[in-house]
């Protein structure tokens, strides 16, 4: 029946269905030229992030860095323009900028440009992307006109950057781009993660090369600070945290006599104390390094040789990163010459204090810079003064205790001292109300004033002394010294009295007996006694005119005045020729002025005295019996006189005897044995000196000489 | 005719000076008085014939030498340089000798007793 119809519906159908499949087949092929496009599209992406990848390996710098982003971002996203922030928090100013392709009005103003890249993440949402519309991007004139953006940002805090990453296209060539959408997700997480990445390698990188850098220079200090160590001349001493020598510098060696080998491994108090080191000061520098503390002290230590000094030393503990104690620093000083400075000072101090205590000697000390006076105990005793009442007032106190008569001229003449540069010391002698017993007390003072050579005073040093006891005795002595004088001219004019009277008879019977001798008729016998009786009348009054003159000597003053020796010298011989023969020679030569200064009534009783020996003692036996003053003056400070005589002569065994009181050396003389003693007490009264040669039966020598001051 | 006055108290040094001027003097005309005032007063009857030589003793009673010459210069009616004064003394003391020295009317202060040499010089 109706078979081929059937058939041809089957066949029909089967060919609408070929169709179909046709059609499905084609579109199935569009699809996959389609993708095989996107596929190429996307390699050539992938290329282009593998070359941004390599050029950012090779970037120099950040700023350059920033360049090649925004250039990828342009390359691989296919965009017309590109904005790239890269900021760093914690260091503003490495914050890097750059922008591709666009028409920027704020080409000086990074600030600007930043805060308006800053505005699209005000929602802080870290790491994440979006897309930028049209209204968005108008909010400034920088984006205004681009249609749309593809923002990401992320933030490093590990790192402390954050970065913006903008891609644009302009509403002008809007039509010519392909929409931006979220296309190229995968790529894009790829393209960031990459960024991210290298900003991190870069900016680990910058810190190895900085830690590098810090390494290297304190390498350099290092360096330094050992040459120092080495160098200086005191003594470094670097030991471990159990205080065991590690290191000893150069100084320490020569101060010590240690060799570093020698005591490595060791503590320094093992081998540096002696039996003078302070154990109280050695206890307090251990506890010190037990509790890991600074300590300064100054120990007496001992070289190798045995030998103490002074060290004065400074230890420090050095701590690491983690607070542990790895060293000890100490650097020490050989102080010896300085504290023996020092003791002596202080021994002369203490010395000048002791003189100034026991011979009661105030002495006091005033700072003008400042303004600080110090006194001595003696100055308090002096002024009647305990310490603390008066210090803080010295001046005050010192002023007060004046005596109100003196006051006003004792306080201007220290002014003028202190005020006229060229007055140095200032000598007063002033009275006191003394404090405590209100006694009257007479001192005397001497200021002195220090300056430097600008004439600026630097300091006022004064002693006093208490001289009320002194001043009385002194009183006391005036009123003894004027009786005395009174005493000595009522002494005076009895012994001239005295004299007088006991002389005026002996002078009548010399008078009688000149009668009788030039007028009277007697016989050879009677003349002969009458002789003896003249001789001793005439010897009675020589004794007494001797006596006369050994009291003026005993009581008066020396009186100097000027006279001629020559013409006292005439005199005496004048004087001395009526007594004697007249084959007697009376010499004289003189050398120089003949005018002296000297006492002139002692110097007559001298002469007279030394030469009247001469010719009382003259050699009757010879021809030329002679004295000879030969008077010599030209030497300004002394006198001398050289007496010499052919007479009689001193035997030796008297000339030790010759100045004694009475004593006579000669039996046939008529003298008193005053004459030479007299002598002897008017050279000691004049601090002269007199010396006899003599040989009896030759002559006498005498040398006098005599100082003469004007 | 040589004439002299002698002023002293003590009657033994009046009669030896009398004797001595004669031993030398035979005919000098001595006029002698124990108390100063005494020889004031004669001096001042007979000026202005004054003796050729006065000797006068220092330590007298009443007045001493020493004010009798002050009186002497004083009186103004007696001219000394008419005659000369010696001024006789047994003291010692310097200071007679330098207050002698220093009276220009005294010839010189000379020593007790007068000696025939010295009256021989004046001779």
């Amino acid at each position: 029946m109706n078979s081929t119809s059937k058939d041809y519906d089957q066949l029909l159908k089967e060919f609408s269905e070929l169709q179909l499949r046709v059609t499905r087949f084609s579109f199935t092929e569009q699809q996959l030229i389609n993708t095989r496009d996107q596929l190429d599209h996307e390699l050539v992406q992938y290329k282009r992030l593998s070359l941004f990848n390599s050029q950012a390996l090779k970037s120099s710098s950040l700023s350059h860095f920033t360049l090649e982003i925004a250039e990828a971002i342009v390359d691989i996203f296919e965009v017309e323009a590109a904005a790239v922030l890269i900021k760093n928090c914690q260091e503003p100013e490495k914050t890097q900028i750059h922008i591709e392709g666009i028409n920027n009005p704020y080409k000086y103003d990074s600030l600007k440009l930043q805060e308006i890249i800053t505005s699209f993440s005000s929602d802080f949402i870290e790491n994440h992307s979006r897309i930028l519309n049209e209204d968005e991007l108008a909010k400034d004139e920088l984006f205004s006109t681009y249609k749309e953006g593809l923002l990401f940002y992320f933030i490093d805090h590990e790192t402390g950057y954050s970065a913006y990453l903008i891609g644009l296209i302009s509403k002008a060539k809007y039509p010519l781009y392909r929409p931006l959408e979220i296309r190229y997700e995968t790529i894009f997480k790829i393209f960031v993660t990459q960024v991210r990445s290298h900003l991190e390698n870069r900016i680990k990188s910058e810190k190895i090369q900085a830690q590098i850098q810090q390494i290297s220079s304190s390498e350099l200090e290092l360096k330094k600070l050992s040459l120092i160590a080495t160098k200086t001349k005191n003594s470094v001493v670097i030991s471990d945290s159990e205080g065991k020598i590690e290191w000893v510098n150069d100084a320490f060696q020569v101060i010590t006599g240690f060799k570093l080998d020698e005591i490595k491994g060791k503590k320094p108090k093992d081998f540096l104390q002696g039996p003078a080191s302070d154990m109280n000061e050695i206890e307090r520098l251990s506890l010190a390094l037990r509790n890991k503390e600074n300590i300064e002290t100054t120990l007496i230590n001992y070289n190798k040789g045995g030998q103490p000094y002074y060290n004065q030393l400074e230890i420090t503990p050095v701590f690491d990163e983690q607070n542990k104690l790895v060293n000890f620093i100490s650097i020490q000083k050989d102080i010896t010459e300085e504290m023996r400075i020092k003791q002596e000072i202080l021994k002369i101090n203490s010395r000048f204090e002791l003189i100034a205590k026991k011979s009661n000697i105030g002495i006091w000390e005033w700072d003008p810079i400042n303004q600080t006076i110090v006194w001595n105990d003696v100055l308090y005793d002096i002024y009647g003064a305990s310490q603390p009442e008066v210090d803080s007032v010295l001046f005050d106190f010192w002023k007060s205790c004046i005596h109100p008569d003196d006051r006003l001229t004792v306080v201007s003449e220290s002014n003028h001292l202190v005020e006229n540069m060229q007055e140095q010391l200032l000598e007063q002698e002033y009275r006191i109300v003394r404090r405590n017993d209100n006694e009257i007390r007479d001192l005397k003072c001497v200021t002195l004033v220090e300056r430097n050579k600008d004439g600026l005073m630097l300091r006022l040093i004064g002693t006093a002394i208490d001289v009320t006891e002194i001043k009385q005795y002194e009183r006391a002595i005036l009123t003894k010294n004027q009786e005395l004088k009174k005493i000595n001219s009522e002494l005076d004019n009895f012994v001239y009295s005295v004299s007088h009277d006991l002389r005026s008879p002996l002078l009548s019977i010399k008078g009688i007996l000149s009668l009788v001798f030039n007028g009277a008729q007697i016989d050879e016998t009677t003349t002969n006694y009458l002789k003896l009786a003249e001789k001793s009348v005439i010897r009675l009054d020589e004794t007494i005119q001797e006596i006369l003159e050994y009291s003026r000597n005993a009581r008066l003053e020396v009186n100097k005045e000027e006279f001629d020796v020559s013409s006292m010298i005439q005199t005496i011989f004048e004087d001395l020729k009526f007594s004697t023969s007249e084959s007697f020679e009376f010499n004289f030569s003189i050398i120089g002025n003949p005018i002296i200064h000297s006492d002139k009534s002692r110097i007559e009783i001298l002469l007279k005295n030394l030469i009247g020996n001469s010719v009382k003692y003259h050699r009757k036996d010879i021809q030329n019996p002679f004295v000879l003053v030969e008077f010599n003056h030209t030497d300004k400070n002394e006198v001398n006189f050289t007496i010499s005589d052919n007479g009689e002569g001193i035997p030796e065994k008297h000339l030790t005897k010759i100045f004694d009181m009475f004593y006579r050396a000669s039996s046939s003389s008529q003298g008193t044995g005053l004459g030479l003693y007299i002598c002897k007490e008017i050279v000691n009264k004049l601090a002269a000196n007199i010396e006899i040669q003599s040989k009896q039966n030759e002559g006498t020598i005498v040398h006098l000489t005599i100082p003469e001051t004007i | 005719m040589k004439s002299f006055l002698l002023i002293e108290d003590d009657d033994i040094f009046n009669f030896i000076h009398n004797q001595i001027i004669l031993q030398v003097i035979p005919d000098a005309k001595i006029t002698i008085f124990k108390y100063a005032q005494q020889a004031l007063d004669y001096l001042n009857e007979i000026h202005p014939n004054l003796p050729d030589y006065i000797f006068l003793d220092l330590n007298m009673p009443e007045m001493n030498g020493f004010e009798f010459l002050d009186n002497l210069s004083n009186s103004g009616s007696i001219d000394c340089t008419k005659t000369t004064i010696y001024l006789v003394t047994s003291s010692l003391d310097h200071r007679d000798s330098e207050h002698a020295n220093s009276l220009e009317f005294v010839k010189s202060l000379i020593d007790k007793p007068l000696s025939i040499d010295f009256i021989k010089l004046l001779n």
